[in-house]
C-alpha cells in the first residue's frame, strides 16, 4: 500500500495536480481494534474511561475541537443527520463519539456545554485525553492535524465507522459523505 | 526532481540474514541542543515565520538494531511475529532473521529500520524518552557539519540523495557530526518525528508544495522531499530507509511539545 502512496506522490509532483488521489484502505488494519490503545479519557460527564468502554455497539467517531468554526460544526451536523436517519432500533444501538483535538481547552465542562448547545443526546460521548493520547489516536485513524499560531487547529475531517469490537470498517471524508450509504454500513455491523 | 524522488524511494538497505547475534545495550548517548530561533520550511500563512525552540536533548545517533533488539527482548509484544497490526504493517523488522535475531551482523550498529511510528514511540517511552517534534528535528538537522563553513545544508543533503543506495546500511556515526555534536541528521536514514502527521491536513495541499504558497523556500527541494515523505507516511508504515532517534526535555525548561 505504501508503494501506491509513493507512486501517487511521484505522480502528483510530476503532473502538478493538487488533488491527492486516495486509494487507501480503512486506516486501521483489518482485525485490529483501536480500543487496544492505552490511556484514560474524560467524558463530558466527567467520568474517566478507557476506550474499551465503547465496546459492544457500532460507533461513529470524529476528531474535532469545540472552538472550531470551520469543518467541525459540519462534521457534527453530518453525524447528527446520520443518527436521525437511522431506523429506531439501529439508532438505539449506535454510539457517536467526538474526540477533542484541543485537550487543553476542551475540558469536560466545555464538552458538556458543547453537547448541550449542539443538542447531542445520551448516545454521544465526548472525550478529552492528554496530548499524547490524542496524538496516538490520530495516528491510528490517520487524522492529520496541526496547531496554528492563533489557537485554531488545521485538521483533516474524516468520519469513521467502528464495528462493535472497535475496528474501523469505514472512513469517509466529510465532503464525500452519503448518509444513506453510511447508514447501510452501520446496519451491516449492528 | 523525479530522478531525486526515485533515488529516495529505492530501498537504502538490503541486508541478507546470516548469523545469530547477541546484544548488551544501553540507551544512546544524548547531546543537549541549545535553544534558539528557527524558520520552519512549512509556513502556515497565519503564523509567525520564526518559532522559538527551547533547549532539549537529542540522541547523538539513531537507534541501532542492537539497541532495538534489547527493546524487543524486554517487551516481547513488539517482536516481529506478535506485533499488533494496529501498530505496525507486515514489513515490520522484515530485514531481521527472526524475532530475537537481527541476522546480518554487519547491521548491528546500523540504524534500525522497518519500524513504525508506534514502535519508535514505544521504544522511546521504554527509556523514559520521547520522539523529537518535527520542529526540534528540523532545528537540529539544520545545523551545519562541524568544520564546514560556507556550505549550504541543502547541497550537503542533495549530495546524499545523489548517492546510490548502499547494499548494507552503514553504521551510525558514519556520516558527519554537526555543530550540536550529533551525527547523521542527513545522509544515513530518514527519521520519524512525533508529529509527522501535522504536515498535511489530509486534503493534499502540501503534496504539491512547490506550487503552494506556504512554503518558505521553493528552491529548497531537500526540505521539500522530507516533508513530502512525511506527508506520504502513515503511523503503521515500516520502510527500509526510515529509522528514528529519541529526544528528552531539558530539565526545568519549557518544553517544545504539548
Amino acid at each position: 500500500m505504501k508503494h501506491i502512496g509513493f507512486y501517487l506522490l511521484l505522480l502528483a509532483c510530476s503532473t502538478g495536480c493538487r488533488a491527492k488521489v486516495t486509494l487507501a484502505p480503512p486506516p486501521a488494519a483489518e482485525g485490529a481494534s483501536i480500543y487496544q490503545l492505552p490511556g484514560q479519557w474524560s467524558t463530558q460527564d466527567n467520568r474517566t474511561i478507557t476506550l474499551d468502554a465503547l465496546l459492544g455497539r457500532p460507533q461513529m467517531v470524529a476528531m474535532i475541537y469545540t472552538r472550531c468554526g470551520a469543518a467541525c460544526p459540519r462534521m457534527v451536523a453530518a453525524m447528527k443527520a446520520i443518527q436521525d436517519s437511522l431506523p429506531a432500533p439501529a439508532r438505539a444501538a449506535t454510539g457517536f463519539v467526538l474526540v477533542s483535538l484541543d485537550p487543553q481547552r476542551d475540558t469536560p465542562e466545555q464538552l458538556r456545554d458543547y453537547a448541550v448547545t449542539k443538542q447531542l443526546d445520551h448516545h454521544w460521548v465526548l472525550l478529552q485525553g492528554n496530548a499524547g493520547e490524542v496524538r496516538m489516536l490520530s495516528m491510528t485513524l490517520d487524522v492529520r492535524y496541526r496547531q496554528l499560531g492563533d489557537g485554531s487547529i488545521s485538521h483533516s475531517s474524516d468520519l469513521f465507522i467502528l464495528d462493535k469490537q472497535g475496528r474501523v470498517v469505514r472512513s469517509v471524508a466529510l465532503q464525500d459523505i452519503d448518509a444513506a450509504d453510511v447508514v447501510r454500513t452501520i446496519k451491516s455491523v449492528l | 526532481m523525479k530522478a531525486i524522488l526515485l533515488f529516495l524511494l529505492m530501498p537504502l538497505c538490503a541486508a541478507a540474514p546470516s548469523r545469530r547475534v547477541v546484544s548488551q545495550v544501553a540507551a544512546e548517548p544524548m547531546a543537549r541542543i541549545p535553544g534558539g530561533e528557527f524558520r520552519p520550511f512549512l509556513q502556515p500563512n497565519d503564523q509567525p515565520d520564526i518559532v522559538k525552540v527551547h533547549p532539549f536533548y537529542l540522541d547523538v545517533h539513531a537507534v541501532t538494531n542492537e539497541d532495538y533488539l534489547a527493546f524487543v527482548k524486554a517487551n516481547p509484544q513488539w517482536v516481529r511475529s506478535k506485533v499488533s497490526r494496529l501498530y505496525a504493517d507486515r514489513d515490520y523488522l522484515r530485514n531481521w532473521a527472526g524475532d530475537f535475531n537481527v541476522g546480518d551482523a554487519r547491521i548491528l550498529h546500523s540504524p534500525v529500520t522497518y519500524v513504525s511510528w508506534f514502535a519508535a514511540e514505544a521504544y522511546a517511552k521504554w527509556l523514559g524518552k520521547r520522539l523529537p517534534t518535527m520542529v526540534e528535528w528540523e532545528y537540529a538537522a539544520a545545523a551545519l557539519p562541524l568544520g564546514m563553513k560556507g556550505v549550504r545544508m541543502s547541497d550537503v543533503i542533495l549530495k546524499w540523495y545523489d548517492h546510490p543506495a548502499p547494499k548494507v546500511l552503514p553504521p551510525v556515526e558514519s556520516t558527519y557530526k554537526n555543530i550540536f555534536g550529533i551525527y547523521d541528521m542527513h545522509g544515513l536514514v530518514w527519521e520519524w518525528v512525533d508529529d509527522f502527521n501535522s504536515v498535511s491536513t489530509g486534503n493534499g495541499a502540501f503534496t504539491c508544495a512547490a506550487t503552494s504558497l506556504d512554503v518558505r523556500n521553493k528552491e529548497d527541494y531537500a526540505a521539500f522531499m522530507r516533508y513530502a515523505f512525511r506527508e506520504s507516511l502513515k503511523a503503521t508504515y515500516t520502510v527500509g530507509c526510515l529509522g528514528f532517534r529519541c529526544a528528552m526535555d531539558s530539565p526545568g525548561r519549557d518544553a517544545n511539545h504539548f
